[in-house]
């Protein structure tokens, strides 16, 4: 290996002293002579290039060092031409041919496109770079049909969670399997600092996958697809390949991006009314020492400071106008808390190779800073592949790949530790900033600590003010992850292949969180986290691929897989802390620790097999046979198969000469993939000791006491499961007309989910909570639309166009016996949950009484009735979600925008209930004057007529409508999320040679990204695209969540 | 074809080289036992007992009873009995069923397995007292099939007579092991293995249940006099549980003050009741506006403090029971009453010199008729079990209909449709998810199960 450093160091000097080129010209044409307008040619590995123009005539600048020509047209066979000592290529495209795109599927087996019996999707390396997404799953949202992507909030290095087809799994991960290079890797998301719904949100471990390095991304979306992966791939699979180095001199790319983010949508405000609450029939005043939560005060109109000395405004206190100093109270704004992030993302790459190795070398930064003060996220990756072929027969390949990740996270959700609660909450009449804005109120401490010490808030502490958040609680994380392969083929003969490939991905991540002492409220926290996770993956396959007869073409592949994981967690929680601003265990008074240990081996063997028959009628066969370890030991194996048939029946015809269809592919496909038990279900344990049993104040946990204690779990182990099993059985076709220019896949699946292994909830009066059973049955149906156009191509202009539609209808059909609810996440009040006849995931929770034909019941006081039965509020599913991108090329100029449109899909706003109960949102300004009358009818059927004052001082608080039914009611908060956004919008010029050639630059492209510039909901809360659970299986709830982001972004890419 | 032999042999060995662990070895967790010792177990039991009286419970009997009222968030729509089938899913969940009484149950077959005397006694004293508490808040409830796994996963709900004659016959076989009280082998955090002290116990918590059924049982008050006969006879003797100081071991009303501060308030009119009580300055504080019952570090309100003593069952209650069953009797109950106060005084840590005209004040009954022997007791009892006793404070309200309290003014709603003050709590969102024919034909045996709807031995 010492040979290869060599070069690869010289490569790095000598980069960009060639300067010589050349010029080539030449014509493009069909077969029947006619010139190929608009047809593309590319200097290969660089981004020069150009188009051919009415005639079919295009001039090149080449630089030197390149020799490969890459002509191109949609329609029509790409061609690769190597330059010669001419310096004029004419060129004939021949139709139709370029249909034979090679795609990855399952296992890293290489496949045809046109031979496929079942829809496979593809995302190239340049959608996938031109999103500027850090997180690679962002980048995939709406360019895939049948994929859903959630980012969950706008936190630098926040989660997002995927979805391919639909949840099928109401008590496993949905998450589909993500693997690099025939790799897989994991993509959990691991809560650690708070629970799913408060707490830190943390990233989903794909984001340590650098997007520069992606060469592409397909996307498997169902069973056909993944039966070969087995249980692993139940819900899809993202199979990604990154870049690899080509033979030829060393070419350098460099990237560089700076992008500024801006909080993008927040829930509206009032500015009329002050902190306080009736007292005595009359709303009064009550600062923040008081620690009032209440914004039921009086009109801000109506009152003035009166100068006297108070550590929460400089301006004194608020007391009646007139009776003051004359300086009238006024409202303040508490979302100047938020700034702008910023990001930098610097991505280098070298690469090249002779006829014995190839190789591709990256590094990559990248650093952004949040929307919130303080909360930031940066990642390093190196990146480096070779490919080698050591004789005729033996090829190997390495990769290894090192990142480093991590950031400052601020806490969320529902937890008055969280920014978005105390700062949605904070009364108008309080100026969290005490004068200053973001950043600079953010790094003065006098912002949020008071001169005795104690906490500045509008709550006096209660609540922690979002500054006292970005400073205090402060939590990190930092994962340092090697993802290496290596494998090794040998051709035995022409037709028979053995290839060996071994994988491991291991990543630790040290974790500290911590929240200060609140002087008088709480005495502090430290939490401690190692975590560690290595996942080892081995193949040994072999591959055989000879034609029966000259019609008649067999392949197939056989072969072995051994998969282990180990994850380990050592977590040490410290309470009462000694000394303030010092967040390390040794100064907590009271230490625990705990540890977890979760192992797993799978161990699985395959076999897939090809038929065709004439290159148009395509059979697949694939099984797989699966021994896990979760499951109960007799019982521990449990099958994967699928059959798929595609018919290229313009071929069979003999049509691919037509000009109106001349491709036309018919797919059906029948696929069944097994899932597994989680670990540890099979049997009952004792675990330590927790004393409990309220959702208000935190446990004991033992030891205590001088003593240690255990108890026996809540859950039930089950030595009975048997494995899930998902069917599904898909239809569709793809079609070309006119020449190609207009495109079409359509595909339709039914998929169902039996014998789903459920922690089903068992009556505690049992002794258990939940049983690990098999109990439930789930179907998707669906509609996965793909459209493409190119509606214009004039001389050096064109038009693309390409839509994603996607639309699926999802039941949960039956549960166990005698089960007819099961929580998925949430709180007790308002729940994701899955209920028999209902979509999955239907929103639960409180709401009102109404009789048989829906109007609601009336009291006979005039407001409508609590009902003491919880009821299903909302369904999250959306309708349908459709992408469309649009984009305009002008010589080297390119406009780009992806419209992302979502109809339907109900989401329970918690946040505005709470802020509706506080009296803080514009809602509850706008109606604290009304009397209404409920349109209901009352117990004896009559039409309600009696008059209620929403919010009458003389009945007392409690009265009040946004406070008498509890802490925010989940019905009142239910709405619907449509929406239609500029996903993204990208201007991008290439620099073209006239410019280059005078440069040691191989190619330059310079682009403005906007990232969700516009966004239209009728949601009330933050962009409706967020979830309060992460990736959990959960959603449609949005309590406290952060921010979403709206950002602009420019690159420079330089090739040399 | 022949390399599919190949690969397959080679796919063999590979697995094998790389597999030291069985999959069963591996599927096992690590972390846990399989199986634990009984003083393992004790521990958790007689923590979470405490942890209840100023959990949920506690404190909604607090609310309910307008000692404590809501100042924010969830407490103040409890306060206008706004309580949902949320509000007690968590104690009934972990708190009880999948809790306290699964370990009783744990310990109690592992006891009978084992032949350990000692911990099947305590295990039933326990399971009984929170059995009975359990009834008096909810009326029926599983009991007879309860706490059986798998062999019962849908459990009937018991009525509440067969329950509280259940928690009876359950403390008498408690007072029948610990009468051997053998293989103590510790764990034990009130006692350290004293079984005559558990049997004490058993006894006035067999006095407190048999009151529960005063309006039952026309012997429930010789009953009780019997048992109490058989209790402790002192504060020191009464089990008390003491909690930590820090976060982590805490008393439950002192971890609610410090984590969800502010929401929960003394109610004005309790402190008014208070005013010229030497108890008020160990209950409450104020910042002329507001009542707290808590207070940061404030070690002078002893039922809010982190290290709290709390009673499992209190001597002042075992006296307040006297008096009362005297005076149900038809002796003088001036004597107990005069006990019971003095008890509470000294139990708060007032000295003599501060509670002597108060007791010599309000101890002597002995003019009175019945009724009013049994008001003024109960008005006692009220006072004196505030900050530990909540539960037993509304048991008595709802029995007797003492102290005289006014409705919450906005307390009517669909939980609530009449009212007035709650006469239980609502059945929990967990069983109606799991145990819904269950839970329906509960709630239609007793006549509906809202707030409202008296439980039967209060009726």
């Amino acid at each position: 290996m010492k040979k290869l450093y060599l070069p690869l160091l010289l490569v790095l000097f000598v980069v960009g002293f060639a300067s010589a080129q050349r010029t080539v010209s030449g014509t493009i044409t069909d077969t029947e002579g006619e010139p190929l307008i608009g047809a593309s040619v590319l200097v290969q590995g660089t981004g020069v290039g150009t188009v051919a123009d009415f005639d079919g005539s295009y001039t090149l600048e080449v630089p030197e060092g390149s020799n490969v020509l890459v002509f191109s047209f949609t329609g029509y066979a790409q061609q690769e031409i190597t330059l010669g000592a001419s310096n004029v290529i004419d060129i004939t495209l021949e139709e139709g041919v370029e249909l034979g795109e090679v795609v990855i599927t399952a296992i890293g087996l290489e496949a045809n496109r046109r031979s496929l019996g079942y829809t496979v999707q593809n995302v190239d390396a340049g959608d996938i770079v031109a999103s500027k997404e850090t997180n690679l799953l962002n980048a995939l949202s709406g360019k895939v049909a049948g994929v859903t992507v959630t980012s969950s909030n706008g936190s630098p290095g926040g989660s997002s969670s995927i979805r391919i087809r639909g949840n099928t799994s109401i008590g496993r991960s949905n998450s589909p399997l993500f693997v690099v290079d025939g790799v897989p890797i994991d993509n959990s998301e691991i809560f650690t600092n708070g629970t799913s719904t408060g707490g830190v949100d943390q990233s989903n471990r794909a984001i340590d996958i650098n997007p520069n390095d992606i060469a592409s991304v397909t996307v498997l979306k169902g069973p056909s697809a993944t039966a070969l992966y087995g249980v692993r791939a139940a819900n899809g699979a993202i199979i990604i390949t990154t870049k690899a180095g080509k033979e030829g001199k060393p070419q350098i790319d460099i990237t560089a991006r700076y992008s500024v983010d801006e909080v993008n949508k927040l829930p509206a405000r009032q500015s009329l009314y002050a902190q306080g609450r009736p007292v005595g029939g009359v709303p009064i005043w009550r600062g923040p020492e008081t620690a009032e939560g209440f914004s039921w005060g009086p009109a801000i109109a109506d009152l003035e400071f009166d100068g006297s000395e108070y550590a929460y405004d400089q301006n004194g206190r608020l007391v009646p106008a007139g009776t003051g100093n004359g300086l009238p109270a006024r409202a303040y704004d508490p979302y100047t808390y938020f700034k702008n992030g910023n990001t930098y993302d610097l991505n280098a790459s070298v690469s090249g190779g002779n006829e014995f190795m190839r190789y591709f070398i990256s590094g990559g930064n990248l650093s952004s800073t949040g929307t919130a003060p303080n909360a930031d996220f940066e990642r390093t990756s190196f990146r480096v592949k070779l490919d080698s072929d050591l004789s005729d027969k033996l090829s190997a390949s390495m990769s290894a790949n090192y990142i480093n990740s991590g950031g400052f996270r601020l806490q969320r959700g529902s937890n008055v530790q969280g920014v978005m609660l105390g700062l949605l909450r904070n009364t108008p009449t309080f100026d969290i900033g005490n004068g200053k804005e973001g950043q600079e109120a953010a790094d003065d401490p006098a912002t949020y600590v008071l001169p005795d010490g104690s906490q500045r808030s509008y709550r006096a502490g209660v609540y922690d003010s979002p500054y006292w958040v970005s400073n205090k609680n402060p939590s990190t994380d930092r994962v340092n992850r090697i993802i290496g392969s290596t494998s090794a083929s040998y051709k035995f003969t022409d037709w028979v292949n053995l290839t060996y490939r071994v994988g491991i991905d291991h990543y630790t991540d040290r974790r500290n969180g911590a929240l200060d002492i609140n002087p008088g409220r709480s005495d502090g926290l430290v939490e401690q986290n190692f975590i560690s996770n290595t996942d080892i993956s081995q193949d040994l396959l072999v591959t055989v691929s000879k034609n029966i007869s000259p019609k008649i073409g067999f392949s197939s592949t056989v072969g072995g897989n051994a998969f282990s994981t180990d994850y380990y967690r050592h977590n040490a929680t410290g309470t009462t802390l000694s000394a303030p601003n010092f967040y390390h265990i040794s100064n907590a008074t009271d230490i625990v620790a705990d540890e977890i240990v979760n192992r797993k081996k799978l161990y699985g063997v395959y076999g897939t097999f090809d038929f065709n028959y004439d290159e148009y009628l395509f059979l697949n066969l694939t099984a797989r046979n699966d021994w896990s370890s979760s499951l109960p030991k007799d019982n521990n194996t449990f099958q994967s198969y699928s059959a798929s048939l595609g018919f290229a029946f313009t071929d069979a015809l003999g049509l691919q000469n037509s000009t109106v269809l001349p491709y036309g592919k018919l797919r059906a496909s029948y696929g069944v993939v097994g899932n597994d038990a989680p670990i540890y279900a099979t049997s009952n344990y004792f675990g330590g000791a927790l004393i409990g049993g309220d959702g208000f104040i935190t446990t004991i946990q033992f030891p205590a006491y001088g003593t240690n204690a255990f108890e026996r779990n809540v859950g039930l182990g089950n030595d009975q499961i048997v494995p899930e099993k998902t069917t599904t059985w898909e239809l569709g076709g793809e079609f070309k007309f006119l020449r190609g220019r207009l495109g079409l896949d359509v595909t339709y699946f039914s998929s169902t989910s039996e014998d789903q292994i459920i922690s089903v909830q068992l009556p505690a009066s049992t002794g258990f909570t939940s049983v690990v059973q098999n109990a439930g049955k789930i179907t998707n149906k669906g509609w996965e639309i793909i459209f493409d156009a190119t509606p214009v191509v004039a001389g050096d202009f064109s038009w693309d166009v390409q839509a994603n539609f996607t639309a699926i209808e999802n039941t949960v059909e039956e549960l166990a016996e005698g089960i007819d609810n099961i929580g998925l996440a949430g709180f007790t009040s308002t729940q994701s949950v899955v209920i028999p006849g209902q979509p999955y995931g239907v929103i639960w929770g409180d709401g009102f009484e109404r009789t048989d034909n829906g109007d609601l019941v009336i009291g006979a006081d005039g407001w409508p009735i609590a009902s003491p039965d919880k009821q299903i509020l909302g369904d999250p599913n959306p309708d349908f979600v459709l992408g469309i991108r649009n984009s305009f090329s002008y010589k080297g100029l390119t406009l780009s925008g992806l419209l992302d449109i979502r109809q339907g899909g109900d989401m329970w706003c918690g946040t505005c209930g709470i802020m509706n109960y506080f009296g803080v949102t514009e809602q509850s300004a706008l109606e604290r004057n009304d009397v209404v009358v409920f349109d209901g009818v009352t117990a004896d059927g009559q039409v309600n007529n009696t008059p209620v004052a929403l919010a009458d001082p003389a009945a007392g608080l409690g009265a009040y409508y946004r406070v008498r039914y509890g802490f925010g009611y989940s019905e009142m908060e239910i709405y619907d999320t449509s929406w239609l956004r500029l996903r993204e919008l990208t201007l991008s010029y290439n620099l073209p040679d006239a410019v280059l050639g005078s440069t040691f630059l191989k190619g330059a492209t310079i682009s403005l990204t906007g990232r969700n510039l516009w966004l239209k909901t009728d949601y009330p809360g933050v962009d409706p695209e967020t979830n309060l659970t992460g990736s959990s299986n959960g959603f449609g709830l949005d309590y406290f969540n952060q921010p979403n982001t709206k950002s602009y972004s420019a690159t420079v890419q330089l090739t040399f | 074809m022949k390399y599919l032999s190949y690969i397959l042999i080679i796919t063999v060995l590979l697995f094998s080289a790389c597999s030291e662990e069985t999959f069963e070895e591996l599927n096992t967790d690590p972390t846990q036992l399989s199986d634990v010792e009984m003083r393992l177990i004790l521990p958790e039991i007689l923590t979470q007992a405490a942890y209840n009286k100023g959990a949920t419970p506690g404190r909604m009997a607090g609310i309910v009873m307008q000692q404590f009222e809501g100042f924010d968030a969830q407490q103040v729509a409890y306060t206008s009995y706004v309580i949902g089938s949320d509000a007690f899913n968590n104690y009934w969940n972990t708190g009880m069923y999948a809790g306290l009484l699964r370990s009783c149950q744990v310990l109690n077959d592992k006891a009978a397995e084992e032949g350990s005397t000692f911990y099947s006694g305590v295990a039933k004293t326990i399971m009984a007292s929170e059995y009975g508490l359990l009834t008096s808040f909810f009326g029926n409830i599983p009991f007879s099939e309860a706490l059986k796994g798998t062999e019962n996963l849908k459990p009937s709900y018991d009525t509440q007579e067969s329950v509280y004659n259940g928690v009876l016959a359950m403390l008498d076989q408690a007072i029948s092991d610990l009468g051997s009280g053998t293989g103590y082998a510790g764990g034990d955090l009130i006692f350290d293995g004293d079984a005559a002290k558990w049997i004490a116990t058993a006894r006035a918590l067999k006095a407190r249940y048999q009151m529960h059924l005063q309006k039952r049982n026309g012997s429930a008050a010789s009953d009780a006099l019997s048992s109490i006969s058989g209790a402790f006879t002192s504060l020191a003797d009464q089990p008390t549980f003491n909690f930590g100081s820090a976060q982590i071991d805490n008393w439950s009303l002192g971890k609610f003050g410090l984590e969800r501060p502010n929401t929960l308030v003394i109610a004005n009119t309790f402190a008014e009741r208070m005013d010229g009580d030497p108890r008020q300055g160990k209950y409450m504080v104020t910042d002329g506006t507001t009542w707290f019952y808590w207070e940061n570090g404030n070690a002078e309100l002893v039922w809010s403090v982190n290290n709290a003593a709390i009673p499992l069952i209190s001597y002042v209650e075992v006296k307040f029971l006297e008096a009362e069953a005297l005076a149900r009797t038809g002796s003088d109950p001036s004597a107990a009453l005069a006990e019971a106060i003095t008890a509470s005084m000294q139990q708060v840590g007032l000295a003599e010199a501060d509670y002597a005209d108060y007791v010599a004040a309000n101890s002597d009954v002995s003019g009175l008729g019945m009724e009013e022997q049994v008001q003024k007791i109960i008005e006692e009892a009220y006072k004196g079990y505030y900050g530990y006793n909540f539960s037993e404070s509304w048991s008595n309200f709802r029995r007797t209909g003492y102290p005289a309290l006014t409705p919450d003014p906005n307390g009517s709603n669909g939980f609530n449709p009449s009212g007035g003050i709650p006469k239980r709590f609502p059945y929990v969102v967990g069983e109606a998810q799991t145990n819904a024919d269950n839970l329906e034909a509960a709630r239609a045996a007793q006549g509906g199960a809202l707030l409202d709807v008296p439980v039967w031995a209060f009726e």
